[in-house]
């Protein structure tokens, strides 16, 4: 590997372990202040670590997401103008991705094991892999921006809520819905999983005549 | 930036005929160390390859000379050099200026050679 | 000595050209002028010589090797930018020092030590975020990072926009003085050209997304003259040269003329005097209407 990549790699890995931390300042205070509130009440320490896990797993998938549209426009841009690759970039950006998922994996792991919890570990595989595959389309959305504006940016949010409350509301009518069955599961792992790598070719494209905004 | 540099003639020779008029005046004795290049150039914020030129062109017409390793030292004989061609050159840099001047508002040889005459200068 | 070129460079945003056919010549150990009005294309060609930018068409090239995505090209260049307080996402929460440290993590030669004396001879408080820094002081951050990188061959754009005429002058001795010492390369894009005139050793010039003039400063200007008198004898002179910027109050006419080769021999009869960079630039911009410069 040149230098030039690893220094890049050693920059985007730092800023991944940055956002983590950064992530779990925010948690550690809205954790606090939950324990605050609730103090006293029966099973708080339970309710409150629970509500703390499905935070983190929301959060892991949406700060992950964002970071990733600021990213072609905005700390990527300005990595490019200081001489970086536009393949550094490229695979700087999924070590950032990467780590940062993986210490939050860790982090929330360890909790659920703490607090008596390992069935949890299993969301968490979930949600990083979709945390990392929001990634993906976090970095295709931030070319769009960069591109187009930030209208972008608020068009795939409308569209998004509606996709999620559509669901939500798809699930609460469970009796009209087929529970999926293990194959079914499969079937979506495997789509997920190409969809995510026809993500990263996208992304590499785009970001080959990428310029410093 | 140029503080008493002006913009009528080139930069590097405007840097050597400042060097040679602190020669005449005696602020610069002869085999005294001149300014650097870097600190001619700090000096009057101008580029350090004109400051260079600038010396470079004193050290050709053996105004100055280079003492290696320690910077740029004054020739002996330079003041006499300096005036020698300053001699040759009064008449085209000065005198046919106050002739050309003189013409255009009507004042003769004679009152020229009074007013040198009258001159409480020099 | 190492050329930087840029031959037959074409750059264009959708249907505007905004660089037409650039051939632009780069040799190091130089300090360079760019000078040109806004939007002439100074910011896209120093954008497209460092591979910041993709062109259009043309090659650019670092002693022959690319400078597109190329280590080896890129290791010895530092373009530093104007900063913006402003993303299209908000405000630039970056603070200073996250600028310094991505510096001194893709900088190959970057000296701390150098860029800590930077900061604390402008003041700058390095934990504030961009988006809080007064025009100054971002501009001073742009120099910060531009000196310390020590990279071979140094751009600044605008280094000088917002500063006040003490930092001005403490940016030029910087120059001055990193100059002496290293001899890089430095290419300075301005719009204050009188100050920092004599700085250049060679000055390229750039209107309308064509280079005018790439030539060595002192040899420019001794061949621009500023000619005034009767505006006969003064149109009689000037016959056959290069005319910028006529100008008449009453009989009296005064204009900028570039000769091919200095040192003309005027007639009789005509004021002849030597041009600043900066008033040589603006006749030719101010040339309304009348052939391209």
């Amino acid at each position: 590997m040149s230098d030039l990549s690893k220094r890049a790699a050693k920059y985007y890995l730092v800023q991944g372990v940055r956002l983590f931390i950064a992530v779990l300042l925010g948690m550690t205070f809205v954790g606090t202040v939950w324990i605050l509130t609730h103090f006293g009440e029966t099973n708080y320490v339970e309710s409150v670590f629970y509500r703390i896990f499905s935070l983190g797993t929301v959060f892991m998938i949406m700060m992950n997401f964002m970071y990733s549209v600021y990213s072609p426009g905005w700390y990527d841009s300005m990595v490019l103008s200081m001489g970086a690759r536009r393949k550094d970039i490229f695979w700087g950006v999924l070590i950032k991705q990467i780590t940062f998922i993986v210490c939050y994996a860790i982090f929330l792991s360890l909790m659920s094991i703490l607090t008596s919890r390992p069935e949890r570990i299993k969301s968490i595989m979930m949600s990083s892999a979709v945390s990392l595959f929001m990634g993906a389309a976090g970095i295709i959305v931030g070319h769009a921006v960069k591109k187009y504006g930030r209208i972008v940016y608020h068009i795939f949010l409308i569209i998004v809520l509606g996709v999620g409350s559509g669901s939500l509301v798809m699930l609460e009518h469970r009796e009209h819905v087929f529970t999926l069955g293990n194959a079914t599961k499969y079937v979506i792992a495997m789509a997920g999983l190409l969809l995510f790598v026809i993500m990263e070719f996208v992304i590499y494209r785009l970001n080959k005549k990428s310029m410093v905004a | 930036m140029l503080d008493n540099l002006g913009e009528d003639r080139s930069i590097y020779l405007q840097i050597s005929e400042m060097i040679e008029d602190e020669i005449l005046r005696g602020i610069l004795n002869e085999e005294e160390q001149v300014p650097s290049t870097t600190e001619l150039s700090k000096f009057y914020k101008i580029n350090p390859a004109t400051a260079g030129k600038g010396i470079n062109m004193l050290v050709d017409k053996e105004v100055l000379y280079k003492k290696r390793g320690i910077g740029m030292f004054v020739q002996t004989g330079a003041k006499a050099r300096i005036i020698e061609e300053r001699k040759k050159n009064f008449y085209d840099t000065f005198v046919k200026k106050i002739i050309t001047e003189a013409k255009l508002i009507g004042i003769d040889k004679q009152e020229l050679k009074k007013m040198i005459d009258d001159s409480k200068e020099g | 000595m190492s050329v930087l070129s840029g031959k037959n460079i074409v750059k264009k945003y959708g249907k505007e050209t905004v660089l037409k056919n650039v051939n632009i010549e780069i040799e190091t150990g130089k300090i360079y002028g760019l000078i040109g009005r806004n939007g002439a294309g100074k910011t896209t060609l120093l954008s497209v010589l460092t591979a910041q930018n993709p062109a259009t068409k043309g090659e650019i090239t670092l002693d022959g090797n690319p400078v597109w995505e190329n280590e080896k090209s890129l290791s010895r260049i530092c373009y530093s930018r104007e900063l913006s307080p402003v993303t299209m996402f908000g405000p630039n929460n970056f603070k200073v020092k996250d600028y310094l440290n991505a510096a001194k993590a893709f900088y190959v030669n970057w000296d701390g030590e150098y860029a800590k004396e930077l900061v604390k001879l402008f003041n700058i408080d390095i934990k504030k975020k961009i988006s809080k820094l007064s025009k100054g002081m971002m501009s001073a951050v742009t120099i910060i990072i531009a000196l310390a990188s020590k990279a071979e061959i140094t751009i600044l754009d605008e280094p000088v926009a917002g500063l006040d005429v003490v930092a001005r002058e403490q940016f030029y001795k910087l120059i001055i003085e990193e100059y002496s010492e290293t001899g890089r390369t430095f290419i300075i894009s301005t719009h204050i050209i009188e100050e920092a005139a004599s700085l250049f050793e060679r000055v390229i010039i750039i209107d309308n997304g064509e280079i005018k003039f790439q030539e060595n400063t002192e040899e420019f200007l001794a061949r621009a003259y500023r000619i005034s008198g009767d505006a006969d004898a003064v149109d009689k002179a000037t016959e056959g040269l290069k005319v910028y910027h006529p100008e008449s109050l009453g009989r009296n006419k005064v204009v900028t003329v570039l000769a091919d080769k200095p040192d003309e021999n005027f007639a009789e009869g005509v004021q002849v005097e030597a041009v600043s960079l900066q008033n040589l630039f603006y006749a030719m911009c101010t040339n309304e209407g009348r052939e391209a410069m």
